[in-house]
């Protein structure tokens, strides 16, 4: 089983096993007008499948911008990205979103639920679009909220639930595709230690599953996780430091 | 002008959409020229933005457009009303030079619409954009039949004179007077009662064949035949009268309004026939709609025969 | 203006193509206490006479053998009790006898508008009222019955009498619908005005597309909805919202014309030359009006909301929930 996944992910990897791409990437807010921001400035960045990469860098300094950039959720002002050889800045939206929707779980920082609706709704929201049956979107909901225990939640409304429970909702809505690239955005800024810790543990056994992760955050207790692969800092746009951690497997 | 609100609200909707067409026209000739997916600049992500606006009017305009084609023959009945001498839109719509032309070119827009929404559709299901400047200059070209439409609208009901006397349909779809089709009407209606069927069978044969250029040629000439069938061969057997013929007058209530699905038959088959073709000649795809086309054109075909029959079978004679 | 002589009906008789010709006296009667203008017409009761709702009326009454009665409309009938005459009326003759007629009964047309102000009497009777001689006649009343050459009738009678005005009842039609279509251009030209403050409005409200919205977009597309998604559930919005109001609103001025009997609009439409015997509205079911008006308001309300949809669909996900 674990062979066929691993068979699958490589005809999307480059020749060293990369499966993120990110070229020349520049991205300039509100370009062209006189309020112009330089978010990210010529950043160039490689990660191989199964890796678990941590973004370090204090607020504002892009490493937000950079995620939503491979995750497509903006286009770089100059420059590329591909993910699993897909040119996702140059694809049109119809085939960003369904790549997005299939192969990347996006965890936010604040969650970004819609607070009006129930955990059950909120986790379908990305089969919505796909025309699977309704039963296989049961399904996969139901899968999904029992991994990140939120089941017994699911007919009450988002604005209702505590912190941590809102978390593993967003978590549970974001892996209801089993996507193989996730994307975590300062996961950790809205939570206490002990759900920080549990947080943790959801990443750990995510990376056992062989999921490429990419956690942008400025919280020192991920630096010391002895299972992550990269560390990247990034200030004023730019990777000031890229330090691939050699472990003993 | 006469300005009835249905002449308002024709010309009022018209207008309204054409304000759109305007903003998209502005927006495809910048594709056309512009448009690049080498490009990583801002303008190109805003022209590839922009697409999606042009896609949105036209569905708009499909959609109320369909709705306005409908309208517009409904206005020339309730016209028929005030101009003296029309009992139908017959005569309503040859009140003045512009009218037949009218109806021509706005049945014609709603084909290209349709086609339009095809190549849309198959532009928004290819990756790499192959086809997005193939639509934007087809709507270029779209945008222009609407302008002439919308021209054309302006200048009928401009120049309709409600002291003029018009021909009743019994008057226009008689051979003797000479209009512009009246050489049509000559025609023995024994010969285009048997080219009617004749063409309908080969549109049956190409379509079960799945010969596509012949299936979309055959159509062509289908929808041509089958108004001239219904004008000079089976409206008198709606009407079951020899020698009322007219293509309208049978939308109306006294006729259960029946005329609007022998049309919506008629052009919904024949368009999916120009479909298949399109999409073959265009996309290369491999024609889909024969079916749906062949069902349309079939139901077409036997509400008309049924009137022949049904007559027959209840008056033992045939109106020759 | 001058009468005709009985003999004109036999000589129209006479005419091919027509089946039969009638004489009729038509005329106002202006009943001073009321201030009301009543139309009088006499009939030969003995006739079938060529409308519907007053061949129903002489079949009913058409066997009194007194000549003194009369048919009323509804509004007749109406002026007439507040007047304490609840069986009889008096008409004054122009010599200033009274004329005591018995209401024989109170007939109803299709349209409380042509019926309600008049009153039927028996031919001589009406010749009484407006002290005509009985050789004098006011109309006749000429039935054709191939609709074909009822042009050809009326064309012959106008050579034959240039005198005299030739109706034919498509021209009734033509110059009813001439004059309800010219006022309701007036009504549409008003409401134009009304139309872009409309326009305006829903614009200005369609357009901006509120901060959370914006936001519930964004979060949308970044879980991968796509930006035709996003259209359609705009524009499912959008189309929800315009149907809804539109039969809401179209069952609300269904109630302020026929229930509440359109106050304030009344005026405008029957102007004013005001019936004063009250007329009631009828209620009908106009397809093709129905169509009008979603025409009218529901194309402008979705176009009101495309720029805004797209403008919301197309935006930056990162942008639109940072």
């Amino acid at each position: 089983m674990i062979n066929r996944e691993e068979a699958r992910l490589k005809k999307d990897e480059g020749v060293n096993g990369e499966i993120i791409f990110v070229k020349n990437v520049t991205k300039i807010y509100n370009f062209e007008t006189n309020k112009e921001i330089v978010a990210l400035k010529d950043i160039n960045l490689n990660v191989k499948s199964g890796e678990f990469v941590i973004l370090m860098g204090p607020s504002g300094s892009g490493k937000s911008t950079l995620l939503s950039v491979i995750a497509a959720l903006t286009k770089p002002t100059e420059g590329r990205v591909i993910v699993k050889n897909e040119p996702l800045s140059k694809l049109p939206d119809r085939f960003a979103a369904l790549f997005r929707r299939e192969n990347i779980g996006f965890i936010f920082q604040k969650f970004n639920l819609l607070e009006d609706l129930s955990v059950f709704d909120n986790v379908i929201l990305p089969l919505i679009p796909s025309d699977i049956s309704s039963k296989l979107l049961e399904e996969k909901a139901y899968e999904a909220m029992r991994k990140f225990s939120i089941e017994h939640k699911k007919d009450e409304k988002v604005r209702k639930l505590s912190g941590g429970e809102q978390q593993r909702c967003a978590i549970a809505r974001a892996l209801i595709n089993n996507p193989n690239i996730i994307l975590a955005d300062e996961p950790t800024a809205n939570l206490d230690a002990k759900l920080t810790a549990d947080f943790i543990e959801i990443l750990r056994g995510l990376k056992k599953e062989g999921k490429t992760i990419i956690v942008a955050t400025h919280d020192p207790r991920f630096e010391k996780l002895e299972f992550i692969d990269a560390l990247v800092y990034i200030q004023d746009g730019k990777i000031v430091k890229n330090s691939a951690i050699q472990r003993v497997e | 002008m006469f300005l009835t609100p249905e002449v308002f609200i024709n010309i009022f909707v018209d207008f309204l959409i054409y304000i759109f067409f305007i903003i998209a026209f502005y927006i495809s000739v910048q594709i056309v020229r512009y448009f690049d997916v080498q490009k990583d600049t801002f303008f190109q992500y805003a022209l590839e933005r922009r697409t999606y606006l042009v896609s949105v009017i036209v569905e708009f305009a499909l959609f109320f457009k369909i709705i306005l084609f409908f309208y517009f023959i409904f206005t020339l009945d309730k016209l028929s009303n005030i101009i003296p001498g029309a009992m139908c839109a017959a005569g309503v719509i040859t009140a003045n030079e512009y009218g037949v032309w009218l109806l021509a070119v706005k049945l014609l827009n709603l084909f290209l619409f349709g086609l339009w929404l095809l190549a849309n559709k198959e532009d928004l299901n290819s990756k790499d954009y192959r086809f997005t400047k193939f639509k934007f200059k087809f709507f270029i070209f779209l945008f222009m039949f609407l302008s002439i439409e919308i021209f054309l609208e302006y200048l009928y009901f401009n120049s309709i004179d409600i002291s003029k006397i018009v021909s009743c349909c019994g008057v226009l779809f008689n051979p003797v007077k000479t209009s512009a089709v009246s050489f049509l009407l000559e025609i023995p209606k024994e010969i285009v009662v048997s080219l009617f069927y004749l063409v309908f069978l080969l549109t049956l044969t190409s379509g079960i064949l799945k010969k596509c250029l012949l299936y979309f040629l055959s159509n062509l000439i289908f929808i041509l035949l089958s108004i001239l069938a219904i004008i000079v061969f089976f409206s008198p057997y709606i009407y079951e009268l020899p020698t009322h013929k007219c293509p309208f007058c049978f939308l109306q209530k006294e006729y259960y309004h029946i005329g609007y699905f022998i049309y919506s038959s008629l052009f919904l088959g024949t368009f999916f026939a120009y479909a298949n073709w399109f999409e073959k000649f265009f996309f290369k795809k491999e024609s889909q709609y024969f079916k749906i086309s062949i069902f349309f054109n079939t139901i077409f075909v036997i509400i008309v025969t049924l009137y022949v029959l049904i007559y027959y079978l209840k008056n033992g004679v045939w109106l020759f | 203006m001058e009468n005709m002589s009985l003999e004109r009906v036999f000589e129209v008789e006479d005419i091919a193509g027509v089946e039969s010709a009638y004489p009729r006296i038509w005329g106002y009667y202006y009943y001073q206490r009321a201030g009301v203008n009543f139309s009088v017409v006499g009939l030969d009761f003995d006739l079938p006479s060529f409308k519907k709702s007053f061949n129903k009326a002489i079949e009913s009454f058409g066997n009194v053998r007194d000549k003194k009665f009369m048919v009323v409309g509804e509004g007749v009938k109406r002026v007439l009790e507040e007047n304490y005459y609840s069986d009889s009326f008096n008409f004054i003759k122009p010599d200033g006898d009274f004329l005591n007629l018995k209401i024989a009964g109170v007939f109803k047309a299709d349209s409380s508008l042509e019926s309600s102000d008049t009153i039927l009497v028996p031919i001589e009777i009406a010749r009484e009222i407006f002290d005509l001689t009985e050789e004098e006649i006011t109309d006749i009343v000429v039935q054709v019955p191939n609709p074909l050459e009822v042009k050809t009738v009326a064309q012959k009678l106008r050579n034959l009498y240039p005198d005299c005005r030739v109706i034919t009842k498509d021209d009734i039609k033509a110059s009813y619908q001439n004059v309800f279509d010219f006022k309701s251009g007036i009504f549409l030209t008003l409401f134009i005005t009304s139309f872009f403050a409309f326009f305006i409005l829903v614009f200005e409200k369609a357009s901006s597309v509120g901060k959370e919205q914006i936001k519930e977009i964004g979060i949308l597309k970044a879980v991968g909805w796509e930006i035709s998604d996003i259209l359609k559930l705009k524009f499912l919005e959008s189309s929800l919202l315009s149907l809804c109001s539109f039969i809401v609103g179209f069952l609300i001025s269904y109630f302020w014309v026929y229930i509440l009997n359109a106050p304030l609009l009344k005026n405008i439409f029957t102007g004013y030359s005001v019936l004063k015997p009250e007329f009631e509205l009828m209620p009908v079911f106009d397809p093709g009006l129905f169509v009008t008006i979603f025409l009218a308001t529901v194309p402008i309300y979705i176009a009101a909301t495309i720029i805004p949809s797209w403008r919301a669909s197309v935006i930056d996900p990162e942008e639109a929930i940072r």
